[in-house]
């Protein structure tokens, strides 16, 4: 079985979806587009409908990074 | 019919956009215009996961989408409220002891909801639950039956993860806990088997 890594106290979790994250905080938005050019596609447009833990393992983006990222965008 | 133009918007607005609308209504139709496929699919995708029906139709370079979301009629007739009866499945087999007895009960189960009202709005699958929506599943057909009845099917998308069935879900969608805990949450009766 594979091991599975969990939001600790996180908002944003790797098992939510791009359209989840973006519908509850629009200020990610703009943080999904700064990942395009990494990913070499348009993530709202190709991956809406994935996690952000798989959009980050098929686009081999930094799981971390972009998770601190997306929290940066919404933390007051 | 209402219109919703959603030509020149980037993905996600037209989604967004769609949800609005969904949430707007208990049912009813409108139409909604985009112009490039991505939001087309995406558009579509999510408007079917919802419940809605949709036609599309290509018109010049613009896409128009027909959106009917479905209510729910009482036996007289008039529009009424759906009550949210959720069916939460924590495991793949029904009940505690023997799993050959498990499995047959939870076949048993499956089918059987079918043909009781009220009909659930949604079933959820969790921990080894999420065996029961993948490949190899004896219940896929009982569950097919439901989703045509317009039940919702989440199963967890971390526990398909865990299980390695990501890959390999036959029906419904993949949630997450955010959504499941809502619908938890929502739910005018939960049934746990």
């Amino acid at each position: 079985m594979s091991k599975v890594e969990l939001g600790k106290d996180r908002r944003i979790t790797p098992d939510m979806t791009v359209l989840d994250v973006i519908d509850r905080y629009r200020n990610t938005e703009s943080i999904f587009r700064k990942y395009d050019e990494q990913a070499g596609v348009c993530i709202c447009c190709q991956a809406l409908f994935e996690t952000i833990g798989d959009v980050a393992a098929k686009y081999e983006l930094d799981l971390d990074h972009f998770l601190s990222d997306l929290e940066d965008a919404i933390s007051p | 019919m209402k219109e919703i133009n959603c030509r020149n918007m980037a993905c996600p607005q037209p989604v967004l956009t769609t949800k609005k609308a969904l949430e707007e209504i208990e049912q009813g139709e409108f139409i909604l215009i985009v112009d490039n496929p991505s939001a087309r699919d995406n558009v579509e995708r999510f408007a079917q996961s919802q419940g809605a029906v949709v036609d599309v139709e290509k018109k010049g370079k613009d896409f128009f989408l027909h959106i009917q979301k479905k209510g729910t009629c009482n036996l007289a007739g008039s529009i009424q409220k759906a009550e949210k009866v959720v069916v939460y499945i924590n495991s793949y087999l029904f009940g505690v002891g023997e799993e050959a007895l498990g499995a047959i009960l939870m076949r048993s189960f499956l089918k059987t909801l079918l043909d009781l009202k009220p009909i659930p709005s949604k079933l959820i699958f969790v921990n080894s639950g999420v065996r029961l929506t993948t490949e190899g599943s004896e219940v896929i057909e009982s569950l097919k039956a439901m989703s045509e009845k317009g039940v919702e099917i989440l199963s967890c998308g971390t526990c398909l993860d865990f299980y390695g069935l990501k890959e390999k879900l036959k029906i419904g969608v993949i949630s997450n806990m955010f959504d499941i805990a809502q619908s938890l949450l929502e739910a005018d009766r939960l049934i746990k088997p």
